[in-house]
């Protein structure tokens, strides 16, 4: 069984600098916007998500998601964000955590958008499920190859005044 | 302000509670973390430390928005660092969703304390409050003539006076 399929310890997947690296293609004084990947039925998989989540994980992912957007990309740093490395090179996790479970949606930038392609959790220092960092890469590859595969997304969206 | 989405889902007293909850820590770490590292004012968190009588693991906790434990001891220790004053409230839903609106650089920015800004602001307050008296006296004098007019049967004479008829002595009748 090789690494891929037992999953990587995780912290080993992430960046240990305090100043996370800015992303080669974020602009110095952009924000963020965030996308999501669409499923079959063309849904976005962060709606599908936050609809199957207790009100709890909802309000703690849109507190952060809200934070992150008004946040320059440059300063995206843990917590609440992280970047992977390793075989998560060019992945990176938003991280919050609700009644015991560690939450780890899991994305990539874009150059001033992020864009979300998976939701895991995180326990024992391993992702759940074992092969998030993989599907993760995969559905990455297939957004750039096919961007019509991804979506702004506008649920909880905040107009900056 | 938030859009209709999120007030939507702010109907659900745990959504609202979690979420204020969350935001609250949020930016109580970012703003120790943009202070801390405030142009002119650069601070390493070792420094802060020091500076605060405290650990370094004591100010990255204190910048952990998932730490959750932080005591006003603490936070009054770091405000003293930054010379700011610390305040803490319990707002009302709309006063609080306009404050917590903005978490862009600039919005985490403060200036030092500075006497002559707040003497001047002391002034414009102080000159306001005086303006506010003598309004309300004009608007008292005007409803007790026109009381007199009204016990008396008398017809009530046009307002020709250019101060009672201007529009900041029409805004504080209108408000009375």
């Amino acid at each position: 069984m090789d690494m891929k399929e037992r999953g990587a310890n995780i912290s080993k997947l992430r960046s240990g600098a305090e100043v996370t690296p800015k992303p080669a293609a974020a602009t110095d004084d952009g924000v963020c916007e965030f996308w999501s990947m669409i499923d079959d039925q063309k849904k976005l998989i962060a709606d599908v998500w936050l609809s199957n989540q207790s009100a709890a994980v909802r309000a703690k992912f849109l507190s952060r998601w809200k934070v992150l957007r008004q946040t320059p990309v440059k300063d995206w740093r843990r917590d609440p964000y992280s970047d992977l490395r390793g075989d998560g090179d060019g992945l990176g996790e938003i991280r919050f955590f609700v009644d015991k479970v560690q939450h780890r949606p899991i994305g990539y930038h874009d150059r001033n958008t992020f864009v979300l392609v998976f939701f895991a959790i995180e326990k024992g220092d391993k992702f759940e499920p074992r092969n998030t960092v993989a599907v993760s890469q995969k559905r990455k590859k297939a957004i750039l190859e096919d961007p019509k595969l991804k979506q702004e997304m506008n649920r909880g969206r905040l107009k900056l005044t | 302000m938030a859009d209709s989405s999120l007030l939507d889902e702010m109907r659900d007293p745990e959504f609202r509670h979690v979420y204020a909850s969350d935001q609250t820590l949020m930016r109580i770490a970012f703003l120790v973390r943009a202070l801390r590292t405030q142009e002119g004012h650069e601070l390493s968190q070792e420094e802060f430390a020091r500076a605060m009588s405290t650990t370094q693991s004591a100010v990255s906790r204190l910048e952990d928005p998932d730490y959750g434990r932080v005591t006003i001891a603490t936070l009054l220790r770091a405000a003293a660092v930054f010379d700011l004053p610390l305040l803490v409230d319990f707002p009302e839903w709309p006063k609080w969703l306009a404050e917590m609106d903005d978490f862009s650089p600039v919005a985490l920015k403060r200036s030092r304390f500075d006497h002559g800004e707040c003497s001047s602001l002391a002034e414009q307050e102080e000159h306001g409050a005086h303006s506010q008296v003598s309004l309300y006296r004009a608007a008292h004098t005007v409803s007790q003539r026109l009381l007199q007019f009204e016990q008396q049967g008398s017809e009530v004479p046009s307002i020709s006076s250019p101060t009672l008829s201007s529009p900041m002595f029409t805004y504080a009748a209108q408000g009375a």
